[in-house]
């Protein structure tokens, strides 16, 4: 990107001010919101409406287990909730230790570990490809999104998975 | 030896011997004519002096014849021939005594015949004067007297002594004309014989010697104009190569002066150029010094560049390091609104509202994320631009520290192209002046070659003309040859 890519800081303003003074759109397509990741060197995306919080360089502390695919705990706001290494989950090689995590809305605090977050992105419900079967595991269809075809991580099944591990 | 002897030498002997000849027997004529003429003049003066003896005698005949006459008669007609014949007597007496001068004899007989022929013509003369007077038989008396008789007789008889001796004398001088005449005709006649007989062997040796001297002289002539007809062809055709040599060297040497022409244009022109040369090395020089002034100058003003490039480096780092705060504030930012977007999607109506409040302060996050990170490539970019610049400058430096040493080489190296120039110029302007010497001797040298090959075309119109005279030569040898020796013309060889 260059100088002249960059907007202005009129268009900012300009911008910032249509996004409260334009009215909703009732026939407006239902936009889903997903996060950008990076796992490994792969891309991916995480449903925002699967997680209930994204944090970054938060103290894991690790724990004897025998998950091997546990890093540790995290203690958020007077809670502690386990985190897992979602390269490990995919079934990618151990690496260097994940920056980011997510925590699953489930029931308990659950977190997921991964290399990088790339963006916040909002795609229409129609440019999710999903399927009944699953073409891999824990992985829920298709979007194109940030200029790659990323698959979307279904947490669920993982934090299915990791109770099946833990029973 | 007469051999040795020249044509005209011959000649002149051959004439000379005529000359002799000819003057001899024209000497000895002359003489025997002249002594015959001699003889012929003393026989007519004897013959003179007998025609006076007799006329002494025969006008003292009429004298008397008148005398007797005019007695008898007494006429005066008959007196003439006394007064004719007396004067007649007196005056042959004296011119016979002028014509026998030489002779004393007959002077002695004329002083002995003078007094008789007085004598006489005194008896006559009395007789006369008697007669005149009338004294007839007085007259007679004397003549009957005789006396006029014996003057007579004795002078018949003096007369006749010297008409013996005339006689005599005529007879004697006869005979000396004879012998003259007989000697005059001998020495011509046999004069003429040896004198013709000289000539015609003078005549026939010059003409044997003179046809062999020419014979042989035509001959050599002969076989000269044939060697120089030879010689001449010889020479024609060399002086035709020569010509056609002479005009390929006429060509060569224009060439070899246009060319030295062009050479002395160029050396003009080096020389010109290396004194420009030499202007601009001097220049270069002083331009030199000044660059290396400009170089020191050039080398603080790096220095000054490196030190703020050095802090330019500092300040980019620091903002480096507030880029980060920046950045991190941002990353915070987008994660706090990314987590109230999570929130407000599980939130009423009113979290609805709140997640357009989030997501606007999650896309003010992306930007400033996305300008930090715009600004960090910049910064990286300066910075990477500075140390390049630091690195570039300080090899710009070390460069101009050699570039300093090296001008000081430069400088000195253009003080040795100065002189090298200078030399150059003047190896130049001496080559220009060479090579106009050498244009100016290649014109002399073209000239002398104009005026050799007109030379060499003379020559062959010469040798063209030597070749017409040889033959022209040989031909009159021939005819020559042809005249003094017939047959040997004809038995010798042709001519060309």
């Amino acid at each position: 990107m260059t100088n002249n890519d960059l907007p202005t800081a009129a268009v900012l303003r300009r911008r910032f001010d249509e996004g409260f003074a334009v009215a909703a759109s009732p026939k407006a397509e239902r936009l889903e919101d997903l996060l950008a990741i990076r796992v490994g060197s792969d891309p991916y995306v995480l449903r925002v409406s699967e997680i209930t919080g994204l944090h970054v360089d938060l103290k894991i502390v690790p724990v004897p287990s025998p998950v091997a695919h546990l890093l540790g705990i995290v203690a958020l706001r007077g809670t502690m909730a386990p985190v897992y290494d979602l390269a490990s989950l995919l079934s990618y090689p151990p690496a260097t230790r994940p920056r980011w995590m997510v925590l699953a809305r489930v029931s308990q605090l659950v977190g997921f570990a991964f290399d990088t977050f790339e963006s916040h992105v909002q795609m229409p419900q129609g440019a999710i490809a999903t399927s009944a079967a699953q073409t891999a595991p824990h992985l829920l269809g298709t979007v194109r999104a940030e200029e790659a075809l990323r698959p979307i991580v279904h947490l669920a099944s993982l934090v299915e998975f990791i109770k099946e591990l833990n029973p | 030896m007469i051999d040795n002897w020249t044509f005209g030498r011959k000649i002149a002997a051959g004439f000379a011997l005529s000359l002799v000849l000819l003057m001899a027997i024209g000497t000895v004529a002359y003489s025997s004519i002249s002594k015959l003429a001699t003889i012929s003049q003393w026989v007519t003066h004897t013959h003179e002096v007998l025609e006076h003896i007799a006329g002494v005698l025969s006008a003292l005949k009429d004298a008397e014849t008148g005398q007797r006459g005019y007695v008898i008669t007494g006429e005066d007609s008959f007196l003439e021939p006394y007064h004719s014949g007396s004067t007649e007597a007196a005056n042959m007496v004296k011119e016979l005594r002028k014509l026998t001068a030489d002779n004393p004899n007959q002077q002695k007989r004329i002083d002995a015949a003078e007094p008789i022929v007085a004598a006489k013509l005194a008896e006559l003369k009395q007789t006369i004067d008697l007669r005149r007077s009338g004294n007839l038989e007085e007259a007679n008396k004397i003549v009957r007297g005789g006396e006029g008789k014996r003057s007579m007789d004795d002078l018949r008889r003096v007369l006749s002594q010297m008409d013996d001796e005339e006689r005599e004398l005529l007879k004697k001088r006869a005979q000396e004309g004879d012998s003259a005449a007989v000697g005059a005709k001998s020495v011509i006649i046999f004069g003429t014989l040896v004198c013709l007989l000289c000539v015609t062997a003078a005549g026939v040796f010059i003409t044997r010697s003179l046809s062999r001297q020419i014979g042989s002289s035509v001959g050599q002539i002969q076989s000269s104009s044939t060697e120089l007809q030879a010689a001449a062809n010889q020479q024609a055709t060399a002086t035709k190569e020569q010509a056609t040599a002479m005009s390929e060297i006429s060509t060569t040497i224009s060439e070899l002066l246009a060319t030295s022409r062009q050479i002395a244009e160029s050396a003009q022109r080096v020389a010109h150029i290396a004194g420009q040369t030499a202007a601009a090395a001097r220049t270069g020089d002083a331009t030199v010094a000044t660059a290396h002034d400009s170089i020191a100058t050039i080398r603080r003003q790096v220095d000054l560049i490196v030190n703020h490039m050095l802090e330019l480096g500092k300040k980019s780092q620091q903002i480096g390091a507030v880029l980060d705060i920046v950045a991190e504030l941002a990353e915070q930012t987008n994660i706090l609104a990314i987590n109230a977007t999570i929130e407000a999607a599980g939130a009423s109506e009113a979290g609805k509202r709140f997640a357009v409040v989030a997501d606007e302060i999650r896309k003010l996050a992306d930007r400033v994320a996305g300008s930090t990170k715009e600004i960090r490539g910049l910064i990286d970019d300066v910075r990477s631009s500075v140390n390049t610049t630091i690195m570039t400058t300080e090899g710009g430096s070390k460069s101009v520290d050699a570039g300093a040493r090296q001008f000081s080489e430069v400088a000195a190296a253009f003080a040795e192209i100065a002189g090298l120039v200078g030399t150059t110029t003047e190896a130049a302007r001496e080559i220009e002046l060479s090579t106009k010497q050498q244009s100016t001797a290649v014109e002399q040298v073209n000239v002398a070659i104009t005026s050799a090959a007109q030379a060499t075309k003379e020559t062959e119109a010469s040798s063209g003309q030597t070749l017409q005279t040889a033959v022209e030569l040989s031909s009159l040898s021939h005819a020559l040859l042809r005249i003094v020796q017939p047959q040997a013309a004809l038995a010798g060889p042709r001519v060309r």
